[in-house]
């Protein structure tokens, strides 16, 4: 069914209130632009419902609204064609929901910052290139938003532009993201050219892909899902996102922790039929593991705050993308969804720590301080919990689901994200503990003057707390809630999703083994950290293998540094060649050489001839149409 | 009863609606003028009575949108290919009379004379736009030239422009007995002046008439390649632009060149011209690689302005006879390089205009030094202008090249395809120098003080959005314009 309004009321406010910000908030009042920018959120959160519920009533399930022809280049017409069907309808509830409790925290988060309406503007303008990228009814429609987005990131990562440090954080985002983004256009090339057409309800059907070859088919999935790892930092693409840490807290809650991250596992459900047919699904699945194992492993010794979150989110999303790989999809969109709530509130309570310690971000100067920040300290615990999977919360529930569809599909892969998850609850542990327990380790000075951040702050985060307790409740398992359950999955039915049958007894005994393997690694984590921390120092500065893995572990694998020393300074090497080719070949004897001396006595002929007299100017035009009217009579008369 | 008239389509004098609006109003400007040649007011009022000529002439062009039709024994038709080309013309020609609303003191000598000129070019050019027949088609084309020829003259003291006007007058005469030869043949060949029932005689075998109608093809495409500005039928092209005051070189960049093209594709694709296609695409094939080398590579040593663009609206004109030889997609993706290319240019000259309004015509490239440092949206204007000329993308000129370049591809003139990428990669050179010297820092300030006046905003505004629209959505536009062109393809095609 059309419904242009809809679509207007979703996506514009965000694009205004950018506009509007960004070129008149220097004059507004102080507070007027970041309650502009909530406002603009608020609105498209309130006709996202209105769509989520529209769609309840409408057959098939499907809204649209198109807005002409974007471009034509037989045989392929790209329309502004938008599209809410359940899955982009949940993702957008997903976007506007979570985003807008973000904006809210940021009002009291910027509030030290002499100017905010440059950050208000870009926020706006991501949650609607968000929002594009989410209802896109066609790729290269998507792609504007996913271009839009990777854009927004890197002006908010680099927010604080004065800095180098943080400057270049935001580049590296960038650059690391053009490669996806490369792969990406390729892939979107390559269908063209395969099947002609970009449109997602053309793509939803299986019976496109029949008579397309098995390699073209294989390489456009490894391209796209080229392009999702860059946004989603999946191996090998992972290494912009701890560094994107360096934006405002707030920044990392929304665009590197619940949404624009989780773009790359939506484009995957989007494309469900193309990638199920094309087969790279087992790589999905793979890469996805290995990330979501070795994140977690760098997230056990990392030693910042919001690097350890940013880890954290890396392996999440490693997670999203093992359910993507298994085929089940609406678990993988189910865990988007919860991890939306828990790993946003995650930050938001880390940004109030933050906050509230003037800027310190190193957890080993931290400790204890559940007891001056109640709300702060009481919902980050619960977050925590949710991301550890404790039994009945939400993480519990949906990481449950992707386990199962892994032990379904492919043994190893499970036994590898049981690990991962018992490696979660233990980091998770350390993180709390180390962060809110304990004896401080602040100075007395800083300890007295350490306060909760005002309720603009909490407030979100205490909705995004009960958001993380209970939004995994839509999606129970059969063997809980028999009729009532996977409410989710058949909602979202999205196209090419692969079925998981699983017995009661299974399904019982992969809901006892998540409980047992989150309370392992609480367990790990407290007889590590909590009571023989002394000793595992000890250890650690011993020369041992434990040792050599604690430093290999606390440099992260030496991925930097690899890439550093040998892609950098290989493309480095390249560009000195490349330089001196410039100068000395295109420039010095092309340029300057070969091609200027021919402009220069064109030139000059011409300015001699054209500074002449009239007579000559009317021999050219009669010799000219001489010699033309001769072409073309000796053309067709035979002589 | 009479039925209603969009039912039977448009009636005699609708069709000649808007170029007798046109002529009617310039006939009040210059009687205006005539009589009362005085103040700033007055001038102001004769040109606001120009402007609603032209609104008038846009509102009697839009009414004949989809509603073909013929009159006056067919010499003048109208079909959405000369209507989308007259509405072109129109609207470049209230861009060009909008921007001198604030120079009424500047160009004062001659104020009323010019108004009414350009009018009556406009006129002329809207004649040939939609042209039935060749003689439409040669009075439409002589109204403009000569019209055209008194505006290049229009400031008699300045030696070049009175030079540059002679030079235009005695090569236009030429020209014009050249398009007047080739339509006498042209009538000996097939006994029809309609340009639609152009056609090759049927061959019999005592009576070829062959060698008549290619010297009629020959002899039209001179007088029409004079026109357009082609290598070698450009030489007026520098002077003339040059000499004629900084607007009206504007409107001769924009009007007057979519006027020529829609002549020449509008004769290229007869019956007879399809039916020596081949010939034609090689001759024209050949001046349109001369046009793209010459003109280019000649901008790159030019110190003045207004000849720099004059070479590179040489320059382009190569490029559009690309899309005028390629029969499947070329003649639209003409059409719409045309809409890409006139805000671009108007835009380019209007800055020039603006720029020297306390002083007088301002036309050296050195005059642009430092400018956008101490006027940066007329700097960022003429940046979007210049990366259109190029073909930059997310302006309209790159969409328009790329139409014209795909378009010799698909016909299979890669070749020429190639050498206008390479062209429009050495055009980089002189294009950017502008937004170069433009972003220096600069001693002398003799550009205009103030804030600028709400007409040249609007221009420049204008032109920014269209092109900008163009560049990143013109799908709408794109389809409308091979639309419009599709008759023409079919001929060729069939």
């Amino acid at each position: 069914m059309d419904n242009p309004i809809l679509f207007l009321t979703i996506l514009l406010p965000p694009f205004l209130g950018a506009l509007v910000i960004g070129l008149t908030g220097r004059y507004l009042p102080r507070k007027l632009p970041g309650i502009l920018g909530c406002a603009t959120v608020l609105v498209s959160l309130a006709a996202s419902i209105r769509g989520f519920v529209d769609l309840h009533h409408v057959e098939g399930a499907l809204l649209e609204a198109d807005f002409g022809v974007w471009f034509a280049v037989a045989p392929l017409t790209v329309r502004f064609h938008f599209l809410l069907d359940p899955l982009a309808s949940f993702m957008t509830l997903v976007v506007s929901g979570v985003g807008f409790l973000i904006h809210v925290y940021s009002i009291g988060y910027m509030r030290h910052e002499a100017r905010d309406e440059r950050f208000f503007s870009f926020m706006n303008l991501f949650t609607g290139t968000m929002l594009t990228l989410v209802l896109a009814g066609n790729l290269p429609l998507m792609f504007i938003g996913w271009e839009g987005v990777g854009l927004c990131s890197y002006l908010l990562i680099g927010y604080w532009f004065t800095d180098g440090a943080k400057a270049a954080a935001g580049i590296k985002a960038f650059l690391v993201n053009r490669i996806g983004d490369l792969g990406f256009l390729i892939g979107i090339f390559l269908l063209v050219h395969a099947i002609g057409t970009v449109d997602f309800q053309a793509l939803a059907q299986p019976a496109l892909f029949e008579s397309v070859g098995a390699g073209l088919l294989c390489g456009i999935g490894l391209c796209l899902f080229l392009g999702a790892t860059g946004k989603s930092a999946q191996i090998p693409l992972y290494m912009w996102l701890p560094d994107a840490m360096a934006g405002p807290t707030p920044v990392s809650a929304l665009i590197h922790a619940a949404t624009m991250v989780t773009a790359g596992v939506y484009m995957v459900g989007r494309l469900g039929v193309l990638f199920a047919a094309s087969g790279v699904l087992p790589i999905v699945a793979v890469v996805g593991a290995a990330t979501a194992f070795f994140a977690a492993t760098m997230a056990l010794t990392e030693r910042d705050l919001k690097k350890v979150l940013a880890y954290s989110t890396v392996s999440q999303l490693g997670f999203m993308f093992l359910a993507m790989g298994c085929g089940a999809y609406s678990a993988g969109i189910f865990h988007v969804y919860t991890h939306a709530f828990f790993k946003a509130l995650l930050f938001l309570a880390a940004g109030s720590v933050i906050h509230a310690l003037h800027g310190e971000q190193d957890i080993r100067r931290m400790g204890g301080l559940l007891r001056k920040l109640p709300v702060t300290g009481t919902t980050f615990l619960i977050g925590g919990l949710a991301l550890a999977g404790l039994p009945l919360l939400s993480g519990y529930l949906s990481k449950d689901e992707i386990l199962l569809a892994a032990r379904t599909s492919f043994v190893p892969l499970w036994l590898l994200a049981e690990l991962t998850a018992l490696l979660t609850a233990a980091y998770v542990g350390r993180l709390v503990w180390l962060v809110f327990f304990g004896k401080t380790r602040i100075e007395a000075a800083a300890w007295a003057g350490v306060r909760e951040s005002p309720p603009v702050m909490t407030g979100p985060l205490v909705v995004l707390a009960a958001g993380a307790a209970l939004a995994g409740y839509v999606n129970l398992p059969h063997v809980v809630a028999h009729e009532g359950a996977a409410l989710l999955k058949r909602f979202l039915a999205i196209a090419g999703e692969q079925a998981i049958t699983a017995s009661a007894a299974a399904e019982v005994a992969g809901l006892v083994v998540s409980g047992l393997v989150c309370f392992g690694g609480l367990a790990l984590a407290y007889g590590f950290v909590v009571r023989r921390r002394a000793q595992l120092h000890a250890r650690l500065a011993r020369p041992g293998a434990l040792g050599r893995l604690h430093a290999l572990l606390l440099a992260k694998y030496f991925v930097d540094g690899f890439c550093m020393r040998y892609l950098a300074g290989g493309a480095r090497k390249l560009a000195g060649v490349v330089h001196f080719l410039d100068e000395l070949f295109v420039d010095a004897f092309l340029v300057r050489g070969v091609f200027g001396l021919l402009v220069r006595i064109l030139g000059e002929a011409t300015r001699l001839l054209q500074a002449g007299r009239v007579q000559a100017y009317g021999m050219a035009l009669v010799l000219g149409g001489a010699a033309m009217l001769l072409y073309l009579l000796l053309s067709e008369i035979p002589w | 009863m009479l039925a209603p008239t969009f039912l039977t389509g448009p009636a005699p004098l609708e069709l000649a609606l808007a170029p007798l609006v046109l002529v009617i109003t310039a006939c009040v400007v210059l009687a205006a003028a005539l009589f009362r040649r005085g103040s700033e007011e007055e001038r102001l009022v004769t040109l606001l009575v120009a402007l609603g000529g032209c609104a008038m002439a846009f509102l009697a062009l839009l009414q004949l949108l989809d509603r073909p039709g013929e009159a006056f024994a067919g010499e003048i038709q109208a079909d959405n290919f000369g209507v989308y080309t007259g509405l072109l013309a129109t609207v470049a020609t209230g861009l060009v009379l909008l921007g001198v609303l604030g120079h009424t003191r500047r160009y004062g000598a001659g104020w009323g004379e010019a108004l009414s000129l350009m009018l009556l070019s406009l006129a002329g050019i809207l004649l040939v736009c939609m042209a039935g027949g060749l003689l439409a088609l040669f009075l439409g084309i002589e109204i403009l030239s000569v019209a055209a020829y008194g505006l290049t003259a229009l400031t008699r003291r300045r030696g070049r422009s009175v030079e540059g006007a002679l030079r235009y007058l005695i090569l236009g005469a030429m020209a014009s007995a050249f398009l007047l030869m080739g339509i006498a043949f042209a009538y000996g060949a097939t006994g029809t002046t309609s340009i639609a029932a152009l056609a090759p005689a049927q061959k019999l075998a005592h009576l070829d008439l062959t060698a008549l109608e290619l010297l009629a093809l020959g002899f039209l495409l001179v007088g029409l390649g004079f026109k357009i500005g082609a290598v070698p039928f450009h030489t007026w092209v520098p002077d003339a632009y040059e000499g004629a005051p900084t607007p009206i070189t504007g409107f001769m960049a924009s009007a007057v060149k979519v006027a020529a093209f829609a002549a020449i594709l509008r004769l290229v694709y007869t019956p007879l011209g399809t039916a020596h296609l081949a010939g034609l695409q090689n001759v024209l094939g050949v001046l349109a690689a001369l046009t793209m080398v010459l003109g280019n590579l000649v901008a790159l040593v030019q110190t003045n302005f207004k000849r720099m663009l004059a070479y590179s609206s040489i320059a382009h004109t190569g490029y559009m006879l690309l899309g005028v030889i390629s029969p499947a997609g070329g003649p639209g993706a003409v059409l719409f390089y045309l809409a890409a290319y006139v805000p671009a240019v108007i835009g380019a000259f209007m800055v020039l205009v603006i720029i020297g309004r306390d002083t007088e015509d301002l036309e050296e490239l050195g005059d642009l030094r430092g400018l956008a440092r101490e006027h940066p949206a007329l700097g960022l204007a003429m940046v979007v202008f210049m990366l259109s000329f190029i073909g930059v993308p997310v302006t309209g000129g790159f969409t328009a090249k790329l139409a014209v370049f795909s378009a010799a591809v698909d016909n299979g003139y890669v070749l020429l395809a190639v050498l206008g990428i390479v062209m429009s990669v050495v055009s980089v050179a002189y294009y950017l120098n502008v937004v170069r010297l433009m972003y220096i820092p600069a001693a002398q300030r003799s550009w205009y003080r103030g804030p600028a006046r709400i007409g040249e905003r609007a221009i420049l505004a204008t032109a920014v959005v269209v092109l900008l629209v163009l560049g990143l959505v013109p799908g709408e536009v794109l389809e409308g314009a091979l639309d419009a062109a599709r008759p023409l393809e079919l001929l060729a095609l069939k």
